[in-house]
């Protein structure tokens, strides 16, 4: 990645120097453009047909190719195009080799007919010689296959000393240039067409470590022994150890720490066992420990602690009908369409995922039996979260049309297959009536006593060394609920402003979640003012509101997921920070809104921004400003 | 690990001086830099043109060079291109070339099902690309791929062109336990990979499978003191990664995240006051590299007043631009 110049200071040069550096480097430009011209036209010749050529010539055009690019990719080891040159003629010779080995055999074969052709005749006339002849003929034949095996070797051979050479200008090179690219490549190219049986894959792991030893982050001599261990099948074990050493030097390797990730995640695939976490996690305090301010192990610890990623769920149903008077929305103009579920999911579906994994019955009164699979129209995303074009938009909400027969009165819904499934019902002689659901207790991966006792530890820690941002971090990631983590969050912020962005966006969502909690009994009314929110994340959770309070908070812009508050009547805005007719754009698509409240934001003392926030509301929006 | 701003470094940004710096850069055939780097010297092209037209000074250029015979000569029987007349093609130079075909306006001048197919032919069973046809695996190439499609006008026919679902799950394999992402599955996490995955997964509309929050977290720790950013932990702070890391916390819808005042001032040293041009970092040589990434940064950041355009964070080129060309990526807008 580092194609151009870089760690190279601008130094002032008196004007004899300047004078001095041109010379130089006009005759470099002249050297390079002739060894490039000729090495190109070298290519050529070894790529044209060979047939005009007698092998000699051949020969030495290749061995003068070589040389060339040798020169120039000593120099510059990222002409891509020199490297190719190279493989090319390496395959040449191979092929010609093999080409040569093969009418030697011919020969041989040859001669061998025209051999026993001959004996076959002495035989006819000389018996009793039988046996001499057959026992001269089996010697023959041994030698032949000595001779064949011979050749073998030596061509082998051969290609093995070519590529040998190809492993030492790459290591010359990288010598130089330890992050070439191209020269890293070449070298796991030759080591690819050595194979395991020909390579010395115990020096390569030494030249590895050896130039680990220079810069042992150098992540392209990582990838390169990441190659060499599989092609040699090398252990993860042997690895971890070899990370260990590594690790014993310097704590704050953060390469080598990640190496261990990644190989210990292969050798259980994809989870830690409870003894592995706990044997890196105290490999992990122990460098925290004697030096907490090595950013690596806290890093490493943080990950060996972080619980497993939320499952998908299925948080919430309404039922919609046309038919529902208190409903003061336009419906679609669809005339067959006279309901709809909104479905809410808590992490983003396509529909592609939908149209394996959702099941959509209608039960009639009594509710007896399976009830009738819905054949369901295509389930319309509701602010989609991404999406290339609309070629497939993922969403947490859906709406999913129903076109009610007579008599039924429960629709369920049901997403996921088997042991994931998630399932619920809504009643459709009570429309709008929201179904939430429960969220179910989830066993941690990490377990509460793993947990608070590693809590405590941190904490011992933090104590004597004092608040840091490691130290914080890690404390509140630990912390058994999000209420207590969030004056961690404004320590945090106050240590380190340059991330307080991300510190205030983690702390809104944490009291945004705390809000939802407690205000399981009246949902549609919520309210999430006045906690210093700089971000609004979530919004799909609740976005069944129908009035949302976000008065008294930080925010400089509605964000895109308002777009889903299909139901929003009213808004209260209210000592925002929101300046601009941009800032609140995703609330055009909020059909059922009504009252917008925006009094003690910017926006509210700018008439012109206020007019085209007007213009792109629906006309049956009241913008208040009292 | 980090610089200390000099006293008397540039506070301010310096545009016109940067275009200067530009122009005369590629103005001399014969200039030793331009001819040593002929190994790259499309993606050089893409920098310097993309650099001055985010300062409204691309005409320029186009007086000065035939970027349509350029192109011409770098295109390679394969369908791809290379980074000058005479060397291989390679999905690097190939992406480059269609950047530099929307910057001039010659889009009509590519062709788009060859290039489709020699950007096909490079996909592996795993779903990853490799650079040319020697091999070599790398997620920059992921996304050198996809975005050359997608800048192409094929955006909508991805999964006809190539496998787009093998593709995104590779890139998912090489997402690190602490959030970013690596060359391969398996190497360690850098910015400019991340960047790559997220322009990848972007592109493809499969940001929603990553968890963002931890991704941004590892972007956000990228700035230090000197408010400079830097590729990975414990690494000095390079003027290039302002835009790796910046681009891709804008695709997760966190620019906030980060101190734009205190990069814009690492940016604004890193410049040369004489003769223009921007360094990796203060007191360095500058060269368009750099020059176009300090610039973009800052573009992102809306903090280059009205001497910058817009720009698009996916394919860093100005959003006039593609919207000329009438393409269009709605930015993820999930929590």
């Amino acid at each position: 990645f580092r194609p151009a110049m870089h760690g190279r200071p601008r130094v002032r040069t008196t004007e004899e120097q300047r004078a001095a550096k041109a010379k130089e480097r006009a005759a470099k430009v002249i050297e390079y453009r002739a060894a490039m011209d000729d090495a190109m036209r070298l290519r050529q010749l070894c790529q044209d047909s060979l047939a005009g050529l007698e092998a000699d010539e051949r020969r030495k055009n290749r061995e003068q190719l070589l040389r060339v690019t040798q020169a120039l990719l000593q120099a510059n080891p990222d002409i891509g195009t020199l490297w190719a040159a190279r493989r090319e003629t390496l395959q040449q010779i191979e092929q010609q080799q093999q080409q040569q080995q093969q009418e030697q055999q011919q020969q041989q074969e040859q001669q061998k007919q025209q051999e026993q052709q001959k004996q076959q005749e002495q035989q006819q006339q000389q018996e009793q010689q039988q046996q001499q002849e057959q026992q001269k003929q089996q010697e023959q034949q041994k030698q032949q296959e000595q001779q064949k095996q011979q050749q073998q070797q030596q061509s082998d051979e051969a290609i093995v000393a070519q590529l040998s050479n190809e492993l030492q200008l790459t290591a010359a090179c990288l010598m130089q240039n330890p992050k070439s690219y191209g020269a890293w490549h070449h070298r796991a190219w030759t080591l690819d067409r050595l194979g395991v049986s020909r390579a010395d894959l115990a020096g390569e792991l030494r030249l590895t470590r050896q130039f680990l030893q220079r810069d042992e982050r150098n992540f392209h001599c990582w990838d390169h022994r990441r190659h060499v261990c599989r092609l040699g099948g090398v252990p993860a074990s042997e690895e971890l150890a070899f990370s260990d050493k590594l690790l014993t030097a310097n704590m704050g390797n953060f390469s080598a720490w990640h190496y261990r990730s990644r190989l210990l995640l292969a050798q259980t695939d994809g989870g830690l066992t409870a003894q592995t976490r706990k044997r890196e996690l105290d490999t992990a305090l122990s460098a925290m420990f004697s030096d907490p301010a090595d950013t690596a192990p806290w890093a490493y610890y943080r990950w060996l602690m972080s619980p497993p990623s939320e499952p998908q769920r299925l948080l919430w149903l309404r039922y919609l009908s046309r038919n529902d008077k208190s409903d003061n929305t336009d419906w679609d103009n669809d005339e067959n369409v006279s309901s709809c579920v909104l479905m809410c999911l808590s992490r983003p579906v396509t529909k592609a995922w939908l149209a394996k994994l959702l099941d959509i019955r209608l039960l009639p009164a009594g509710n007896n039996g399976d009830g009738c699979r819905l054949e369901a129209e295509d389930p319309v995303p509701v602010a989609a979260v991404s999406g290339c074009g609309s070629a497939n938009p993922a969403a947490h909400l859906w709406r999913l049309p129903i076109k009610a027969a007579d008599g039924v009165e429960v629709i369920r819904v049901s997403v996921g297959a088997d042991s994931t499934l998630m399932s619920s019902t809504v009643s459709t002689a009570a429309p709008g009536r929201l179904r939430l659901l429960p969220s179910p207790t989830q066993p941690s991966a990490v377990d509460e006593a793993l947990r608070s006792e590693q809590l405590n530890l941190i904490r011992q820690l933090n104590e004597l060394a004092g608040d840091s941002r490691q130290g914080l971090l890690t404390e509140a990631a630990l912390l058994p609920t999000p209420a207590e983590a969030l004056p961690l969050l404004d320590r945090l912020a106050q240590l380190d402003p340059t991330r307080s962005g991300a510190y205030g966006h983690a702390r809104s969502r944490l009291a945004v979640r705390a809000r939802l909690q407690e205000a399981k009994s009246e949902p549609e009314t919520l309210s999430l003012a006045g906690l210093g929110l700089t971000a609004l994340p979530l919004m799909h959770e609740f976005a069944f509101v129908s009035e949302l309070d976000l008065s008294d908070n930080r925010l400089t812009r509605l964000p895109g997921q308002v777009a889903g508050l299909q139901l929003l009547q009213t808004l209260d805005a209210r000592r925002n920070r929101l300046a601009d007719a941009d800032a609140c754009r995703p609330l055009a698509a909020c059909r059922r809104l009504r009252v917008l409240r925006l009094t003690g934001n910017p926006l509210a003392e700018e008439a012109a921004a206020l007019a085209e926030l007007s213009g792109q509301l629906s006309e049956r929006v009241r913008i208040e400003l009292d | 690990t980090d610089i200390s701003l000099p006293a008397d470094a540039p506070k301010q940004l310096l545009p016109e001086k940067h275009a200067d710096f530009l122009l005369q850069y590629c103005s001399s055939q014969d200039n030793y830099e331009y001819v040593m780097t002929e190994y790259l010297r499309m993606s050089g092209l893409y920098w310097t043109a993309s650099a001055l037209d985010l300062l409204g000074r691309l005409p320029d250029l186009r007086q000065r060079m035939d970027a349509a015979a350029f192109l011409r000569d770098c295109a390679r029987p394969d369908g791809g291109y290379g980074p000058a007349p005479g060397h291989d093609s390679h999905l690097l130079y190939t992406l480059s070339a269609v950047q530099v075909a929307l910057l001039f306006d010659l889009r009509d001048s590519l062709d788009a099902g060859a290039i489709a197919g020699f950007v096909r032919g490079l996909q592996r069973p795993d779903g990853s690309f490799q650079g040319d046809r020697w091999g070599e695996v790398d997620t920059r190439f992921s996304f050198c791929a996809l975005a050359a499609l997608f800048l192409l006008g094929l955006g909508d026919r991805l999964d006809d062109l190539v496998d787009a679902r093998a593709a995104g799950d590779f890139v998912l394999t090489c997402a690190n336990w602490d959030g970013g992402f690596g060359t391969r599955p398996g190497s360690e996490s850098h910015s400019g990979q991340v960047y790559c995955c997220i322009g990848a997964l972007s592109i493809l509309g499969r940001l929603h499978e990553l968890d963002v929050d931890r991704t941004a977290l590892w972007l956000a720790e990228r700035q230090l003191a000197s408010g400079g950013l830097n590729g990975r932990p414990e690494k000095l702070p390079d003027v290039c990664y302002s835009w790796w890391v910046l681009a891709s916390l804008a695709m997760l819808g966190r620019l906030s995240w980060i101190s734009g005042e205190r990069l814009l001032r690492f940016v604004c040293a890193a410049q040369d006051p004489e003769a223009g041009g921007i360094a990796d970092r203060p007191g360095d040589l500058c060269d368009p590299f750099h020059t176009l990434f300090g610039l973009a940064g800052a573009s992102l950041l809306r903090l280059g007043g009205d001497s910058l355009k817009a720009i698009n964070p996916t394919f860093c080129l100005p959003v006039d631009c593609l919207d000329r060309h009438g393409l269009r990526l709605p930015l993820w807008t999930g929590d």
